[in-house]
């Protein structure tokens, strides 16, 4: 390959090189060992300076920002946000800063106008209403891809200009002292490319000073990383600078769709070094909870790091101490090295200038004299460049007014199946280079929403599966590699909604797929019992138990009282876990667990069965002990089926997979595959369903509801029966009917056994189970209102008397009297524990103290799906031996008071294998406590009155 | 207890709880819109989802996503959500930048309850004939969207505001206190008997009834986009309550859907700034729930008979009443009445939502979401009054059933024996 220059990296200096040459002329080749924009360009905070963060430390480079500033709002307006930006003096900063910052903006040609508060505060409302003074200068914000894809796309429409990604320099050619042309490899190919030229410009950023070493350079850089984190939410619309020094967590920008704030700086000699550490994370949000108040409680999708490539010419400052500008070595001035010159510094919003200082360089050389027009001539626009992948706003756009736009496959970033299957055949046909779920990520964004992939990977994964046909274990080992990896990046920000989000991806990768590395080991199996006759209220006014919380625990609880004869009352706040179920009991190796005092079935191991008999009696339980079958074929074991239909596999079972073409959550399959792999005989068909339009969204329901009528499901069965030859078992999603009925009408007609797989919520099994367990409740008199948020207890001599819930008339509550409380709110998942940045861990009804809560940061240090407990599964609430929640002396908080299901400490439910099993054995045990002390305290006080 | 939720006012608002979506889609599984229409692809997608795009607004873009539209407000994804996202209120606020200032005109009508309500009850029986007359009303879906099938309420020449300055009742002994008592549009010109009822039963339990100056709640403008003037009208009502709040006197409504405005709509949903509002939020309080409180104090009157209703009835608690948050105090009302045995509905919606099944695009999804409502009125048999606190779910029941349906304070009112449950 022959040109005139050679650019090494693919950053937006590179980029910038590459186009200013080829508008004078020059044909360039630029060689990135990565995709564009994976160093620094890309990780970077967005932020378009208007270089008032620099003008009094640093008058140059506040010069060069503002004057680049404007240049870019002209040449890119599509990659640059014109956000406006303020600096804002906050309570405790140095106000004797601000007139020597107006006077040297002023000197740089920075334009500032001091906003009054309440005009900012109109503007933002989440600023600080505490703030000294607020000034406006013209920041912006930018989207470095779009700039750098413009870039390329201007570079190489002028004919001159070629991009060469993953294509890593391994060494230069030389002509004595001359590099005349660099040895590249092709890193997706492994092939070797020869390019010669006339003149190498070295634009790696970090990695400056190991490229000018291939050559026989040798400068010092001083790298410093710096960490960001993006929040879910465009939370300002202004660029927020703290008006004080540079310094860590001072600034706020927003990007798209979301907010960046950053930044810290840390000393640092590897290039690659992004890492984030926790001390980093939370310096950023406390230094930001002075620009605006609260902001560490909102969500944070990622946090990553950046290095910065600061060029070190001698002493000097280290860090944000360092000199911003940029320096140019000509290295046949400081190495004699001809033919051969370096960039370093600087920063995003300068690169059009650096472009501009080394390219004259680099023309002088090579007798060009053509000027440089780069700061005159317009780039195209990013829409027209490619598919413009960061600008959501057009997929949603897209997705309600456009043609048949497919399955919606992942939800938070809108990436639909004809793109992913376009992606993929691209990949085949060796267009680009997409063959796995993590090139899609980056292709499309895929996973890259707030669920972190939770749902759409496991979809992706099967499209990837039917289209690529690898064997079933490769497809299983890739998703689960792509789940460690989405969670591996938020590790360190799992705490309130994200720990939520992780738990959730738990039940989905854990439960539904079945994706855990080590499934529990099989158990004894108990039995559902009857209700202890013995142990019921006797005469008197029935006893009012109110239940707090609509989960299995508190089910089984509010109908285990009511069977005894209290008069039962559910109030909670949403549905419970339901929705996540996936159609079987797991109640794990009770005795096993029981063992250990510090686990839930401590105190409740013997009621277990009393709980299976409250559920047997509202559904009626199928006894399993065995394996069942999971969304994508695996196995997992269970006690019993529940809401869904199981049917342990044996080798003689020969299984029909069946999924529904249409809809996006089809994994026949792969699953037939992977039961296949297992030694189980299996093949999928997907059935087309034409006279069913259900809603993506709520796709498992409505089908359900659809295969209700008769006539629906009779066209099922006969779509069914012409492709039986001789199975013994249907595999089909877990949306058969919401009534059982239907499910028994098939398999009969069928002959055939029918094995409900589990879908991703909202799974229709647990709505079977809810309307089961509520119709129960209700025939026997008692009540259930979801929209209820408990406040506070009512409490009265030691006893709780009622509950408050909050109402929508503000600050007034609505009182529920009751005999006994028993809270069953959930864990941190279900909202019963709520947590922070800080580590800390609260019990949200009334603050009840919370055991087992590992230290900050070593909340979630397990992989998350390598099968063994997290520590913060843990944490929860302990109790007495009657499921007393316990105070902070070690008391019961209250006489009558009781809590449980996941609220308390000590289980891993998925991991061990007994999410329901606590659940049942804990609501069952509570409210025969709460019967037993309502009797005796009822026969105290008739025996007192007598 | 963490502190720092407190000190973040914007942090509870609305659009920011999208925060909490960890997309698990129960509120998509119980949306009653979605399943019987593809227009609406559900709460989730249209609210915390679209959410994360529609900051946008700010920098003056138009919302990519006009689906939003097909939301009917009922608020049952709030309800369920365990998350805490408010997904209903987030929707309806996405409808002002939906709509902006370019409101069709029967949107303007339909929003214009008070109006229509003046007008309506001075030509009442014009009115009603018209209301009855299909070619008026196909003419009215040709030239405006007005559903020709939708139910319209029947027009009382007399409204509740005449009525009470003539018979306003007495309070009973023991007194308790003064009551503003706010009867919204319908109390006044379409749901008389109610509001009589209401004023009935407070003054027997020892109120004096007073009746503030007041207009339409504005609620009907803001679920069709009307921000503007719904802010105005909030803002009217705002500054007539405060004389009461300020002096301790509670306001009380039976018209479900107008009280909540009150409490919740005007702070969560059209954002209002005013001195008083969370003063009157915090003293306006449904009739039902009222009654309730008193009897938890021990100071409601039970000297209730029994009902000239044979046997069960049907309650349904609209969404309206749900979104309160206060349970389903009418539950526990009924049960100090001797022999009736009240049987909850099981169905989420009506399908009507406020106005939104009077919309001719709208009225065959209403009807179909109120389809499972009307079945059970249907099973439980329609000779029986439905009861139910929302005046246009009533009309919506009997619409699709032909079975009568009464608010509950009147139930209440005949078991005092204070004036004749009167159903038709």
């Amino acid at each position: 390959m022959d040109t005139d220059v050679l650019v090494v990296g693919g950053g937006v200096t590179g980029g910038g090189i590459a186009w200013d040459l080829a508008l004078r002329g020059v044909r360039v080749v630029l060689a990135e060992m990565g995709d564009l924009a994976t160093g620094t360009s890309g990780r970077y905070h967005g932020l378009l300076h208007s270089g008032g963060r620099y003008a009094v430390r640093d008058p140059e480079s506040a010069k060069e920002c503002i004057d680049e500033n404007r240049i870019l709002r002209r040449i890119a307006p599509e990659a640059v946000e014109d956000t406006s930006g303020f600096f804002v003096l906050c309570p405790g900063d140095d106000a004797g800063y601000v007139e020597p910052w107006l006077a040297a903006c002023a000197a740089a040609g920075i334009e500032t106008r001091n906003v009054a508060l309440t005009e900012a505060l109109k503007r933002e409302r989440i600023l600080n209403p505490r703030l000294a003074a607020v000034y406006e200068v013209p920041d912006g914000s930018c989207d470095s891809w779009d700039l750098l894809h413009a870039l390329q796309k201007a570079a190489e429409d002028t004919g001159n200009g070629r991009f060469l990604t993953y294509h890593q320099v391994d060494s230069f050619h030389k002509d004595g002292k001359r590099i005349n042309g660099a040895r590249l490899t092709n890193l997706r190919s492994g092939e070797e490319v020869d390019v010669s030229c006339a003149y190498v410009v070295n634009a790696a950023g970090p990695w400056a000073a190991e490229i000018g070493a291939l050559a026989g350079a040798s400068f010092n850089m001083k790298l410093n990383r710096g960490a960001m984190l993006a929040f879910n939410l465009r939370w300002v619309n202004t660029v927020i600078n703290k008006l004080r020094a540079p310094g860590d967590g001072d600034i706020f920008v927003p990007v798209g769709t979301v907010s960046v704030i950053g930044t810290t700086s840390v000393k640092t000699d590897d290039p690659g070094d992004i890492r984030v550490e926790r001390w980093e994370i939370e310096r950023i949000l406390d230094e930001c909870e002075a620009m605006t108040p609260g902001i560490s409680r909102a969500r944070i999708l990622r946090s990553w790091g950046g290095v910065r490539p600061l060029y070190d010419p001698g002493p000097g400052g280290d860090g944000r101490g360092a000199k911003r500008t940029f320096s140019v070595l000509d290295h046949a001035e400081t190495d004699g090295i001809e033919g051969f010159a370096s960039i370093i510094g600087g920063k995003l919003t300068t690169f059009r200038l650096m472009a501009e200082r080394i390219s004259d360089t680099v023309c002088a050389h090579l007798g060009v004299t053509n000027p440089c027009t780069t700061a005159t001539t317009p780039l195209p626009s990013p829409t027209h460049v490619r598919q413009h992948p960061h600008a959501l706003r057009g997929r949603l756009s897209e997705l309600e007014h456009g043609n048949t736009p497919g399955a919606l496959i992942c939800e938070c970033e809108l990436v639909t199946a004809p793109q992913i299957i376009a992606a993929l055949d691209g990949g085949r046909r060796g267009e680009n280079s997409v063959t796995s779920l993590n090139d899609l990520r980056r292709d499309l964004r895929l996973g890259m929403g707030p669920c972190q992939g939770g749902f759409c990977a496991v979809r992706a994964a099967a499209i990837c599966h039917d289209h690529l046909r690898p064997e079933a274990a490769e497809s299983a080992a890739m998703l689960a590699e792509f789940a460690e990896r989405r969670f591996g990046g938020v590790r360190p920000l799992l705490w309130g909604h994200n720990l939520r989000q992780a738990l959730l991806a738990e039940q989905i990768y854990g439960r539904i797929i079945g994706l855990t590395d080590a499934p529990p080991a099989v158990q004894a199996m108990p039995e559902p019992a009857a209700p202890p006759a013995e142990r019921r209220v006797n005469g008197g006014p029935r006893p009012r138990v109110l239940v707090i919380g609509a989960g299995l625990a508190g089910f089984t609880a509010a109908l285990a009282a009511q069977e005894l004869g209290a008069q039962a009352e559910i109030a909670a706040f949403g549905m419970g876990r339901f929705s996540l179920m996936p159609g079987w009991i797991e109640t794990g190796d009770v005795a096993a667990l029981a063992a250990s005092p510090e686990h839930p079935y401590h105190h409740s191991a013997e009621y277990v069965a009393s709980g299976l008999g409250v559920l047997d009696r509202a559904v009626g339980l199928q006894r399993i002990g065995g394996l069942a079958v999971t969304a994508i074929g695996r196995q997992r074991v269970v006690a019993f089926a529940a809401g869904g239909a199981l049917h342990p596999l044996t080798a003689n079972d020969r299984v029909l997979v069946v999924g529904i073409e249409e809809w996006r959550d089809n994994f026949a399959r792969l699953a037939a595959d992977t039961l296949r792999a297992a030694g189980i005989s299996a093949h999928a068909v997907s059935l087309a369903m034409p006279h069913f339009g259900g809603n993506f969204d709520d796709w498992p329901l409505d089908f359900a509801r659809w295969l209700d009528h008769p006539e629906c499901r009779d066209y099922l069965i006969e779509e069914l029966r012409t492709r039986l030859y001789g199975e013994t078992a249907i595999a089909f999603p877990a949306v058969i009917g919401l009534n059982a009925e239907t499910r028994q009408v098939i398999g009969d007609v069928l002959g055939v056994a029918i094995i409900e797989l589990p879908t991703l919520p909202v799974s229709v099994p647990g709505r079977r189970l809810f309307h089961a367990l509520k119709a129960r409740l209700q025939a026997g008199g008692g009540r259930l209102t979801l929209g209820l948020r408990a406040s506070v207890l009512e409490l009265s001599g030691g006893r709780v008397t009622g509950a408050i819930f909050e109402t929508a008339a503000h600050g007034r509550g609505h009182l529920i009297p009751a005999d006994a409380v028993i809270l069953a709110t959930g864990g941190l998942y279900g909202g019963g524990l709520e947590s922070d940045y800080k580590g800390a861990v609260w019990e949200t009804v009334i603050g009840l103290p919370v055991a087992n809560v590992p230290p900050a940061g070593d909340w979630f240090s397990e992989p998350l799906l390598a099968g063994r407990p997290q520590p913060i599964h843990r944490a929860g609430v302990r109790t007495d031996s009657q499921l007393r929640p316990l105070d902070d002396s070690g008391a019961p908080a209250a006489e009558n008071l009781y809590a449980v299901g996941h609220l308390l400490a000590g289980a891993s439910p998925i991991v061990e294998g007994c999410a329901e099993g606590i659940d049942l054995a804990t609501g069952a045990a509570a409210a025969l406590h709460v019967i037993d002390a309502l009797r005796e305290r009822a026969t105290a006080r008739r025996t007192a009155a007598s | 207890m963490n502190d720092l939720a407190h000190t973040f006012a914007a942090y509870q608002d609305v659009e920011f709880t999208a925060d909490w979506c960890v997309k698990c889609n129960i509120c998509t599984a119980a949306c009653p819109v979605a399943p019987v229409t593809e227009l609406f692809p559900g709460p989730k997608t249209v609210g915390p989802q679209a959410q994360r795009f529609r900051r946008d607004e700010d920098r003056g873009l138009d919302s990519p996503d006009k689906s939003v539209d097909y939301c009917s407000g009922c608020g049952i994804c709030t309800m369920v959500c365990p998350h805490g996202v408010k997904i209903m209120e987030m929707n309806a606020r996405a409808r002002e930048q939906l709509y902006d200032e370019r409101i069709p005109l029967r949107n303007r009508l339909l929003g214009r309850n008070e109006t229509l309500g003046k007008l309506g009850h001075k030509f009442a029986p014009l009115v009603n004939f018209g209301a009855n007359f299909k070619p008026a009303r196909i003419a009215a879906e040709a030239v405006m969207g007005v559903a020709r099938d939708a139910p319209l309420p029947t027009f009382h020449f007399t409204s509740f505001r005449e009525w009470f300055a003539k018979h306003k009742p007495a309070a009973e002994a023991p007194t308790r206190g003064q009551i503003a008592y706010f009867h919204a549009c319908a109390g006044n010109y379409y749901e008389v008997l109610t509001s009589q009822a209401a004023v009935r039963v407070l003054a027997h339990n020892g109120y004096d009834v007073l009746l503030p100056e007041q207009n339409c709640c504005g609620l009907p403008m803001q679920s069709n986009g009307e921000f503007k003037a719904a802010r105005s009208y909030a803002e009217r009502n705002l500054d007539r309550l405060s004389f009461y709040v300020r002096r301790g006197i509670p306001i009380v409504g039976a018209s479900t859907s107008c009280t909540l405005a009150l409490k919740s709509d005007y702070r969560e949903i059209l954002q209002i700034q005013h001195p008083e509002l969370d003063r009157v939020a915090e003293m306006t309080y449904d009739i039902s729930e009222f009654l309730r409180l008193l009897h938890l104090r021990g100071e409601l009157k039970t000297d209730f008979s029994a009902l000239p209703i044979n046997g069960k009835v049907l309650y349904h608690a609209p969404c309206q009443q749900k979104a309160h948050h206060m349970g389903q105090p009418a539950l526990d009302l009924f049960a100090l009445i001797p022999g009736l045995t009240v049987q909850l509905s099981d169905a989420a919606c009506c399908g009507i939502a406020g106005t939104y099944g009077y919309k001719a695009e709208k009225y065959d999804i209403a009807m179909a979401v109120g389809e499972p409502l009307f079945e059970q009125v249907r099973e439980f048999g329609v000779e029986q009054p439905v009861i139910c606190d929302s005046e246009t779910c009533r009309w919506q029941i009997t619409h699709g059933t032909g079975a009568a349906s009464i608010h509950p304070v009147l139930a209440l009112a005949a078991a005092y024996g204070l004036m004749p449950l009167e159903v038709g």
